[in-house]
C-alpha cells in the first residue's frame, strides 16, 4: 500500500452513514491498487464508482464490470437493496465484489477512485457532479445535465475550476451511425440545412400521490436531496420523471437532450434565438406535471428546429429520431440507421451495429481515454449543458405559455423577468451549489 | 307544379336550410361555472378541457379556483393548481402588470388566511412565478419565522427575487439560528442582493464556523479584493470541517476578481497564495486551474514548477488543464523554451497539450520527439491537425506493430475529416494520399482513392496514374483534373499539367473549369491561340463610338440595312466612324475600347463551321449588350456590370458555312470591353474558323 495523502476532507459523516451535513466525524478509506489518486497512466485501469444504480445506473454497472479499461471499485445508491442486488450481479459476472455505500460522500472521500458515474434522478446530477469535482474526481454524468440552466452553468464552472474531465451521457456522439450521418449533413451534400426536427412518443406519467411509508433501506431524505421535502410515495420515487421537482420535462428532458444534441451537432449551432411550445393532454391527466403531447419550435440563425411528441408519431419509418432538411435533400437518423432522400443524391442507407445497451462502451472508453490524456471528451459538459438548455427552455415556454426570446451568451430571457425565474431553483439545506 | 306543392317544397327547403345552419353553428361557449364543475368532476377528459378553457376567462376565475387547492381529491387539487399556474404565467407577461398584481394579492391573501400546511406549501410554490416588484410580502415573511414553514418561505422569497423578497431575507438573517442563517445567506447570494453584503460580511467575522463558510461562499462572487486577506486568514484558522468550503470560496473569489476586471494582479496573487497555503491537493489543483484560466504566459513557470515538484501525482491533471487553458499569444514561445527542462513524463503530457492547440509553431518538437514511444507519438500527433503531422503519422503507420499501424491510420483518417471541416482541401487530399500509401489491402486503397478524387493534390497524380493508367486518369471529372492540373503547375510539373489541360480543353463544359484553365494559362503557344482553343472569337471589326442617346428604339444599329459593309463609314468630320479590324487580347480574347461614357460600340465577326448546328454564344460585356446572328437579333441585356467569363449564355442556330455575329456593346460609364466565345449546347468549345 502506498502513501496515504494528508488530505483534509471537507465533508464528514458519522459511522452510521446518516447525513448530518456539517460537524460529523471524518471517515476515509483507502484501498490497495494504485495506492492514492496518482495520475492515471495509459496502461492503468481507471478506478470507477457508480452513484445511482437504478435502471440506467444498473446498465452502466454491468457494462463497466466487463470493461477491461476500468476497475469497478464501488457502487452507491440511497436504496440499499438496490445496490446490494447490483453488487451480487457484478460478483456473479466477474467474481469480484465492489464495495457498496448508501451515501455518496463515502464514495467521494475515497482516494482510490479516479472517476464517478452519476446515474441518479436528474435533480441530483448537478450537485453530485460538482461535488465530484471538489473531491478531485473526473465525472461521467447522465443526461439531462441539469434541471435548470443556472445549475448547468455551475457544473461547467466546477469542471473548469478544478481542471476535471466531465462527460455527459449523450452517448450518441460516440456511435458510428450518428458520426457518419453528421459527416454527410456537414459535408454540404444535402445543400444548406434550413430545418431540423426531432420526435418521440407522448408522455404518460400520472397525477396524484398517495403518501406511503418509506421502504426499509431507503434514505428518503437523501433521495430528495436539494429538492423540497415531500412525503414518500412510490409515485414520486418510481415515477420521478413525471415530477418537475426531480425531472423538468418528461420526454423533453429524457430523450430530448439526446436528440437535440444531434441536432446541434448537425446544424453546427447550439444557442437558440427563441422558443415556443404548446402542450395538451387530450386524454385527461389535467393535473399532470407534463403534457401528454408537446410541440415546440426553436429558431436558430438560419435554421428552424422542431420537437414533436405526438401519438402515432413516425417519420421515415422511425418512431423516434432526428431529421435534417436541406435545400438538396434530407437525412433521417436514429440509433439504428440513417437514410437520405432523394435517391438521386446517391447516398446509400447506413445500417449500424444494433445497440446492445444504453450504457455505451465506446462512450465509456472515450471518458476513460480522456481521463488518461486530459483532453476534452466527446460530450464535454459545456456542450452537454448547451444540448440540455433548449429542452429546458421549451419546458419554460410550456409553463409561461408564450414565445420567449433567448440571449444565449448571457443565458437569460430577453425582457422577461418572470420567465427568468425559472432558470434557477432554490436548494433545500444543507445542500447548496 | 301547383302553388301548394311549391310552397311545401320551399318550406321543406327552408327547414332544411335552418337545420343545416344550426348544424354548422358554433356550440354555445361553456360558462365558467360549467368549466369549474368539469374541473371538479370525475371525467378526466372534461377536466383536461376545462384546464384549457378556464384561463381564457381571465383573472376573475381565481376566486373559484383558489378554494379547490384544498380539495382532498388530488386529481382536482392538482388540476386547479395547474390552472392557477397557467393564469399566473399568463399575467406575468410584460404589459399585464395590473392583472399580475391582482393575482399575486389574491394568492398572498389566501396564504395569510390559511394555516393548513399543505395549502401554505402549494401557495408558496405558485407565488414566485407571479410576485411583482412592490408586492406586500408580509404573508410570506411571517412564515419565515416558523420552523415548519420557514424553508418553504425562504425558497419562495429566493425564487421570486424581488426587492421586497430580498429585504425580508436580509431582515431575518440576524434573527435566526446558524443553520437557517446559512440558508438565508445562500438565498441572498443567489438573488444577487448587494444590500446584504454588509450583513454577510459580519457573519464572516462573527458567525459560527458554518456561518463563516456560508458567508465566504456568498461573498466570493463580489470579486472584491478586500476579502482576500479575511478569506485566507479564515482558511488558516477555521476548523477542519469547514476549511474546504472556505478555500473553495477563496478560489471563487480569485476567479471573480479576474472576471470582474480591475484586480487581475491581485487575482493571480491570490491563486498563488492559495497554492502555497493550502495542503489540500484539490484546492491546489483549483489554484493551478485558476492561474491557467485567468492568467497569461507569466504564470507558466509557476504551473510547471508546481507540476515538477508534485510527488503525489494529484496535481498533474489540473496543471495540464491550466496550461491548456492559457490564452496568450506568448504561450507557445514560453512553452517551447521550457519544454527541454521538463521531465520525460511531463514532456509526454505537454506534447498532447501542444497538439490540441493546433499551433504549427510546436512542430519542431514533434519532429524531434523520436525518443518517445510510438503510442505516445501517435496519440499526440492524432490531435495535431496540421498538414505536417501526416508524414510523421505515415511513418508510424508503417511499423511492424499492427496495433500502432491501425491507430496511426485512424489518426490520419480523422485528420482528413478535420481538414475538410476546416475548409482545407489540400490537407484532406494529403491525408487521403497517405491513407492510400499505407493501405494494406484493396479495400483500403479504394477508400483512399475516393478521397483523393474528391480532394486532388499534386502528389496524388503519380499515385492515380499508377492505379488507373493514363486513360483512366484522364476520365476523371473535369473538376478533379482541373484541380490536379493546377496543383501540378504550382509544383513546377508543367508537362503533366499540360497533359491534363489538353484533355480538359475538350471536356471543360462549365464556366468554373474554364475559368481555372484560363488562370493556369495556355498549354503551349500564345494566350490568343489558347483563347481560340477555348472557343473565343478573337478577330473582329469594330466601329465606335456612337452616342447612346440617339440609339434607335427598335435596337437596330443606325447603319444596318441588309449586310454589313465593312468599307462603310458613319458620321462626318471628327465624328466620322469606320470599321476597324482588331483582335482580342489574352486568353479571354478581350476587346477593350477607349474609355468614354454614354456611348456604344459595334463588333462584327464572321465564323465558319462545317455543318449547321445548335450552339451557345457566351458573352461577357461591360456594360450591356445586344447580339445578332446572321442578321437576326438573338439577345439583349441592357445593364451595368463588369465583364466576366460567360456573363450571358445565348442559344443560337448556326448554318453550315459562314455565320455573322454582330454585337452592340453599350457603355454607361467606367470600363468598356467585351469577350465572346462559342460552345456546343453542352458547354464544350466549338470548333470553327474565322474569316
Amino acid at each position: 500500500m502506498g502513501k496515504i495523502p494528508s488530505i483534509n476532507r471537507r465533508r464528514f459523516l458519522t459511522r452510521t452513514g446518516k447525513a448530518l451535513g456539517v460537524g460529523a466525524v471524518f471517515l476515509t478509506g483507502t484501498k490497495s491498487g494504485r495506492a492514492n489518486a496518482a495520475r492515471v497512466t495509459p496502461s492503468d485501469q481507471v478506478r470507477t464508482a457508480v452513484i445511482g444504480t437504478g435502471g440506467m445506473g444498473g446498465r452502466h454497472v454491468e457494462a463497466l464490470a466487463e470493461n477491461p479499461n476500468c476497475h469497478l471499485v464501488a457502487l452507491c445508491d440511497v436504496a440499499k437493496g438496490r445496490y446490494h442486488n447490483r453488487l451480487d450481479k457484478v460478483e456473479e459476472m466477474t467474481g469480484r465484489r465492489p464495495e457498496g455505500f448508501q451515501d455518496f460522500r463515502y464514495v467521494l472521500d475515497r482516494d482510490d477512485i479516479d472517476g464517478i458515474f452519476i446515474a441518479t434522478p436528474d435533480h441530483w446530477h448537478p450537485l453530485l457532479a460538482i461535488k465530484g469535482c471538489e473531491a478531485g474526481k473526473d465525472v461521467y454524468v447522465e443526461k439531462p445535465a441539469c434541471p435548470t440552466v443556472a445549475e448547468g452553468r455551475a457544473m461547467v464552472e466546477a469542471a473548469r475550476r478544478y481542471g476535471r474531465v466531465m462527460q455527459l451521457g449523450t452517448q450518441q456522439r460516440s456511435m458510428p451511425v450518428f458520426q457518419k450521418a453528421i459527416d454527410i449533413v456537414r459535408s454540404g451534400r444535402l445543400g444548406q440545412i434550413t430545418s431540423a426536427s426531432a420526435w418521440v412518443n407522448v408522455n404518460g406519467w400520472g397525477v396524484g400521490l398517495k403518501e406511503e411509508p418509506v421502504p426499509n433501506g431507503l434514505d428518503w431524505d437523501l433521495w430528495l436531496g436539494p429538492s423540497p421535502y415531500e412525503p414518500f410515495s412510490m409515485g414520486r420515487y418510481g415515477g420521478f420523471m413525471g415530477h418537475h421537482d426531480y425531472a423538468r420535462g418528461g420526454q423533453l428532458t429524457n430523450w430530448g437532450v439526446h436528440l437535440m444534441d444531434i441536432v446541434h451537432w448537425g446544424i453546427g449551432q447550439d444557442k437558440p434565438l427563441n422558443v415556443q411550445a404548446i402542450g395538451t393532454s387530450p386524454r385527461g391527466n389535467a393535473g399532470s406535471q407534463n403534457f401528454e403531447s408537446i410541440d415546440s419550435i426553436w429558431e436558430y440563425p438560419g435554421v428552424n428546429v422542431t420537437w414533436e411528441q405526438r401519438h402515432s408519431n413516425e417519420h421515415g419509418g422511425k418512431g423516434l429520431g432526428i431529421m435534417f432538411q436541406g435545400t438538396e435533400g434530407k437525412l433521417i437518423v436514429d440509433r439504428a440507421t440513417f437514410k437520405v432522400f432523394p435517391d438521386s443524391l446517391g447516398i446509400e442507407e447506413f445500417i449500424g451495429e444494433p445497440e446492445k445497451s444504453w450504457a455505451n462502451k465506446d462512450h465509456h472508453n472515450n471518458f476513460f481515454d480522456c481521463i488518461r490524456t486530459r483532453k476534452k471528451p466527446a460530450a464535454d459538459i459545456e456542450q452537454g449543458v448547451r444540448s440540455t438548455i433548449p429542452v429546458l427552455l421549451a419546458g419554460i415556454a410550456l409553463k409561461t405559455r408564450r414565445k420567449l426570446n433567448w440571449d444565449g451568451e448571457a443565458e437569460q430571457f430577453i425582457q422577461d423577468d418572470a420567465a427568468n425565474r425559472y432558470l434557477s431553483r432554490a436548494y433545500r439545506p444543507p445542500w447548496h451549489l | 307544379m301547383n302553388y301548394r306543392m311549391l310552397t311545401t317544397r320551399l318550406g321543406v327547403a327552408a327547414a332544411l336550410l335552418v337545420c343545416g345552419s344550426i348544424a354548422v353553428a358554433e356550440a354555445p361557449r361553456p360558462t365558467l361555472d360549467e368549466l369549474v364543475q368539469d374541473l371538479r368532476g370525475g371525467d378526466e377528459i372534461k377536466r383536461s378541457l376545462a384546464r384549457q378553457f378556464i384561463p381564457r376567462y381571465g383573472i376573475g376565475t381565481m376566486a373559484q379556483l383558489i378554494p379547490l387547492l384544498k380539495e382532498e381529491n388530488a386529481s382536482i387539487s392538482w388540476a386547479a393548481n395547474k390552472v392557477i399556474l397557467d393564469i399566473a404565467n399568463d399575467v406575468s407577461v410584460p404589459g399585464r402588470e395590473a392583472d399580475r398584481a391582482t393575482v399575486a394579492k389574491q394568492l398572498l391573501d389566501a396564504l395569510a388566511a390559511t394555516d393548513v400546511q399543505s395549502e401554505q406549501f402549494t401557495l408558496l410554490r405558485i407565488l414566485p412565478i407571479v410576485i411583482p416588484e412592490g408586492a406586500d410580502l408580509s404573508a410570506i415573511d411571517a412564515l419565515l419565522y416558523q420552523d415548519h414553514t420557514r424553508e418553504r418561505a425562504r425558497r419562495a422569497l429566493q425564487e421570486s427575487g424581488t426587492s421586497e423578497a430580498r429585504a425580508a431575507l436580509r431582515t431575518a438573517l440576524p434573527k435566526v439560528d446558524a443553520i437557517f442563517a446559512c440558508a438565508l445567506m445562500d438565498a441572498l447570494d443567489k438573488t444577487g442582493d448587494a444590500k446584504a453584503i454588509p450583513l454577510i460580511a459580519n457573519k464572516l467575522v462573527q458567525g459560527t464556523p458554518a456561518e463563516q463558510a456560508a458567508a465566504a461562499r456568498a461573498l466570493a462572487p463580489t470579486g472584491d479584493p478586500a476579502y482576500r486577506e479575511p478569506f485566507l486568514a479564515l482558511a488558516r484558522t477555521i476548523d477542519i470541517n469547514h476549511r474546504f468550503a472556505v478555500e473553495d470560496a477563496t478560489l471563487r473569489l480569485a476567479d471573480a476578481m479576474a472576471v470582474n476586471g480591475g484586480a487581475w494582479d491581485a487575482s493571480m496573487a491570490l491563486f498563488r497564495t492559495l497554492l502555497e497555503q493550502s495542503d489540500n491537493p484539490v484546492i491546489q489543483g483549483g489554484a493551478l486551474a485558476g492561474l491557467g484560466r485567468r492568467g497569461d504566459a507569466s504564470v507558466m513557470d509557476t504551473i510547471l514548477s508546481t507540476w515538477r515538484s508534485d510527488t503525489t501525482g494529484l496535481l498533474e491533471a489540473p496543471a495540464m488543464a491550466a496550461i491548456e487553458s492559457l490564452n496568450d499569444p506568448a504561450v507557445p514561445e514560453r512553452l517551447m523554451t521550457a519544454f527541454p527542462e521538463q521531465s520525460p513524463a511531463i514532456q509526454e503530457r505537454l506534447l498532447g497539450i501542444m497538439a490540441r492547440t493546433q499551433d504549427p509553431r510546436y512542430l519542431p518538437l514533434f519532429e524531434g520527439a523520436e525518443s518517445l514511444s510510438p503510442a505516445l507519438r501517435i496519440d499526440a500527433l492524432s490531435q495535431y491537425h496540421v498538414p505536417q503531422s501526416i508524414p510523421l503519422l505515415e511513418a508510424l503507420a508503417t511499423t511492424d506493430d499492427a496495433g500502432h499501424a491501425m491507430k496511426a491510420a485512424e489518426a490520419i483518417r480523422t485528420m482528413g475529416t478535420a481538414f475538410r471541416d476546416q475548409g482545407n482541401p489540400q490537407g484532406t487530399g494529403r491525408a487521403y494520399l497517405a491513407l492510400y500509401r499505407i493501405a494494406r489491402d484493396d479495400v483500403g486503397r479504394a477508400e483512399a482513392l475516393e478521397g483523393i478524387k474528391a480532394y486532388p493534390v499534386a502528389e496524388a497524380y503519380d499515385e492515380l496514374k499508377s492505379a488507373l493508367g493514363e486513360n483512366g486518369l484522364l476520365e476523371l471529372s473535369p473538376q478533379v483534373l482541373t484541380g490536379m492540373a493546377r496543383v501540378l503547375a504550382e509544383a513546377q510539373r508543367g508537362e503533366e499539367a499540360n497533359l491534363l489541360k489538353t484533355a480538359l480543353l475538350t471536356r471543360a463544359t462549365d464556366t468554373g473549369t474554364v475559368q481555372q484553365l484560363i488562370q493556369m494559362g495556355p498549354v503551349s503557344g500564345s494566350a490568343e491561340d489558347f483563347a481560340r482553343q477555348l472557343g473565343f472569337i478573337n478577330e473582329w471589326h469594330i466601329a465606335l463610338p456612337f452616342p447612346l442617346k440617339d440609339a434607335p428604339t427598335d435596337g437596330r444599329p443606325v447603319m444596318l440595312d441588309g449586310t454589313i459593309d465593312l468599307t462603310a463609314s458613319f458620321g462626318e468630320g471628327d465624328k466620322k466612324v469606320a470599321w476597324t479590324p482588331t483582335k482580342g487580347a489574352g486568353a479571354m480574347a478581350l476587346v477593350n475600347f477607349p474609355l468614354q461614357d454614354q456611348v456604344r460600340a459595334f463588333a462584327y465577326a464572321t465564323i465558319h463551321v462545317a455543318e449547321g448546328q445548335d450552339a451557345t454564344l457566351r458573352i461577357g460585356s461591360d456594360d450591356g449588350v445586344r447580339a445578332w446572328v446572321n442578321g437576326v437579333q438573338v439577345h439583349e441585356n441592357i445593364t451595368d456590370r463588369g465583364t466576366a467569363l460567360d456573363n450571358d449564355l445565348v442559344p443560337v442556330k448556326l448554318q453550315g458555312g459562314d455565320n455573322t455575329i454582330l454585337l452592340e456593346i453599350i457603355q454607361h460609364g467606367g470600363g468598356w470591353n467585351f469577350c465572346a466565345r462559342l460552345t456546343t449546347p453542352e458547354g464544350a468549345p466549338l470548333a470553327f474558323e474565322q474569316k
